[in-house]
């Protein structure tokens, strides 16, 4: 219970300082807000260049705006989280509040899942903005209701990716150094695996099985199979499942890689 | 229940390897040892001023003292509490300022930044919110209209100001200050020392103080170590450090005429004399190094008059802390060099 109430009040502590970095920055509301559209817009003009619509549509089963602007939202919404989890600690480390933070009580697991929590709701919040009207333009109010099930799972795909990402994160710290160019490199890969612009089961065998390792990426499947109109039982519990079971197997790799992160700032010295 | 003391540290050895850089490619590795066995300690209610050149380890040890660093070897502890193996324990009982100059959110206003760390600290919100205002009085940044600013805005004075807010937040009963004062203009760097003063005298805090300021430190602090290249040279109550010195002193005679024969016989007396007819405020000044002043200054006397010139006033000058602080680090260096 303590555990709890101290939890909420971090996430808290959080969301205050998130959002004062948000919106104290306009541009960066405006941004969440076109950012599904503008990369929509982006990928059907050069979608349209080297194909024709109708292609899109046969061969991924779904009308193409749609599918992108709701894959962008997705995306958007999961890379949230692994932006805000590994861009912390070297944002903490080069303000020089990582100190503070490490010799307080609050330990760093529990600080690293509260961490992404205020920006990906928010990234919810005005994704949803976003993401409502062009679904219900396609598909009315059957739209709405495959919007409200998108959000919901968005909301289950960073929940569950949240344990891989710490670990991968600050295990890029512990083997590499300070080396956030390793950021760079594998942010287009999780881009790619998670297979939001690329449908699963159109990827080849190693990619697919590669992929079967996010969790999101099940999560990311039972979207677009709901938009599909494929929403057979099986073939969406199965995933959801599954990306849960990888989030759970995926926490005690959190909390080692966690405790190694920090015994090695101690170690070096934690830089004030 | 009999308190033992605040701060204890047994012969901490830190070595850092660093890389040192001879090419765009070629770096070879090298050991620093930051601390050497450093061994002190702080008493319940005490202020004491770790005082040390640049590089003399004084951040290192302060860090260690954090649970922010793990030392090589030795011990250190805080109220009996183990900085390494429970330093969630010590974490609770000591409040830390690192740099007056960052380790802030500069989007978060002071009071916002407060109530950031206050959570991290699991402070109860209604309890958080109370102090946080009262310290920011406290630390006179509502007088500066600071509190509700962004901290990015905020001149050094503000930042150091918040840094020690910050460090009361818990308000714990051991303070670990490193160079809290470090740039400051003299209205705030003594608006922090006297808040640290405060905290010790009134609510009998202990407080280790790192500076390499001799004249704060003496202000400040009840008594002072001096670190050099990782080791304790010398410790004590300013008064004691100062008596320590050779007991040379230096007398300053100020006279209207040049005092070039003065200093001949003078020296023919055995004494040491230095800066010969330096000219200040229109008068001359010579300096003259003395074991025991008092005996020596009736024969200058003497001497001026027989050689017609005009004393206007004498001056035998006390040891400073500086003096004490070169001359420890100084033989410090002269020690290395033997070996
Ligand atoms: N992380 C580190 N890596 C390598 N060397 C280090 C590291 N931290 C400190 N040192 C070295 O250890 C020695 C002691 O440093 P420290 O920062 O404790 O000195 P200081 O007394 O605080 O000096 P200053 O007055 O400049 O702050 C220095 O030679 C420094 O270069
Ligand atoms: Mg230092």
């Amino acid at each position: 219970m303590l555990e709890i109430g101290k939890f909420t009040s971090l996430v808290r502590a959080e969301m205050r300082l998130v959002y004062a970095y948000f919106f104290r920055r306009k541009s960066l509301v405006v941004m969440y807000l076109a950012w599904p559209y503008i990369s929509t817009a982006f990928m059907l003009v050069f979608g349209y260049s080297v194909g024709s619509p109708k292609f899109f549509a046969e061969r991924v089963g779904v009308e193409a705006p749609l599918f992108l602007v709701v894959g962008s939202y997705l995306l958007f919404s999961i890379m949230a989280i692994v932006d805000d989890i590994m861009w912390r600690p070297i944002f903490d480390e080069n303000s020089g509040v990582l100190p503070y933070v490490l010799s307080s009580p609050t330990s760093v697991v529990l600080h690293y899942v509260s961490i992404p929590i205020p920006r990906f709701t928010l990234s919810v919040a005005l994704g949803a903005a976003a993401l409502l009207p062009v679904s219900i333009v396609y598909k009315g109010f059957e739209g709405l209701l495959v919007s409200l099930a998108v959000i919901a799972l968005s909301i289950l795909s960073a929940a569950v990716f949240i344990p891989l990402a710490t670990a991968l994160g600050l295990g890029l710290y512990v083997t590499g150094g300070e080396n956030w160019r390793a950021i760079s490199f594998l942010r287009p890969l999780l881009l790619v695996l998670i297979g939001v612009y690329y449908p699963r089961w159109l990827m080849s065998l190693p990619l697919y099985i590669l992929s079967s390792l996010l969790p999101p990426a099940h999560c990311v499947e039972v979207v677009q199979r709901v938009l599909v109109g494929m929403v057979e039982v099986q073939l969406v519990t199965v995933p959801l499942v599954l990306a849960t079971a990888l989030g759970i197997l995926y926490s005690p790799g959190m909390l080692r890689v966690s405790a190694m992160w920090e015994l090695k700032k101690l170690r070096e010295g934690v830089k004030v | 229940m009999v308190l033992g003391d605040a701060v204890v540290a047994e012969k901490l050895v830190k070595r850092f390897v660093t890389k040192k850089r001879t090419g765009l490619l070629r770096s070879y590795s090298e050991v620093v040892e930051a601390l050497r066995g450093v061994s002190l300690n702080v008493g319940a209610g005490e202020v004491v001023g770790l005082l040390g050149p640049n590089g003399a380890g004084k951040t290192t040890t302060i860090k260690i003292l954090s649970t922010l660093l793990l030392p090589d070897s030795g011990y250190a502890s805080i109220y009996g509490y183990d900085v390494v193996r429970e330093a969630s324990e010590v974490r609770k009982l000591i409040g830390i300022m690192l740099t007056v100059e960052k380790g802030f959110y500069g989007r978060l206003t002071g009071r916002e930044n407060l109530v950031y760390f206050g959570s991290l600290y699991g402070m109860e919100r209604r309890e958080l919110e109370r102090r946080v205002d009262h310290l920011l009085d406290l630390v006179g940044l509502k007088e500066l209209g600071g509190a509700d600013r962004l901290y990015e805005e905020y001149s050094l004075g503000m930042k150091a100001r918040l840094a020690l807010a910050r460090a009361l937040l818990k308000d714990p009963p051991v303070l670990l200050l490193d160079e809290p004062t470090l740039g400051l203009d003299p209205p705030s760097a003594r608006k922090i020392r006297s808040l640290v003063r405060e905290m010790a005298s009134k609510e009998g805090k202990s407080v280790l103080y790192t500076s390499h300021n001799m004249f704060e430190v003496e202000l400040v602090c009840d008594r002072v170590i001096l670190i050099n290249k990782g080791v304790i040279v010398a410790e004590g109550t300013p008064e004691r450090l100062k008596s320590m010195l050779p007991d040379v002193r230096a007398i300053e005679v100020y006279s209207k005429q040049p005092p070039g024969s003065l200093a001949e016989e003078v020296a023919k007396l055995g004494l040491e004399v230095r800066e010969q007819n330096q000219v200040q405020e229109g008068l001359y000044v010579l300096k003259i190094l003395a074991r025991r002043p008092d005996e020596v200054v009736g024969d200058i006397m003497k001497i001026a008059v027989s050689r017609g010139i005009d004393i206007v006033r004498m001056k035998v000058e006390e040891p400073t802390l500086e003096d004490v602080f070169i001359y420890f680090t100084e033989r410090g260096v002269r020690d290395r060099e033997v070996h």
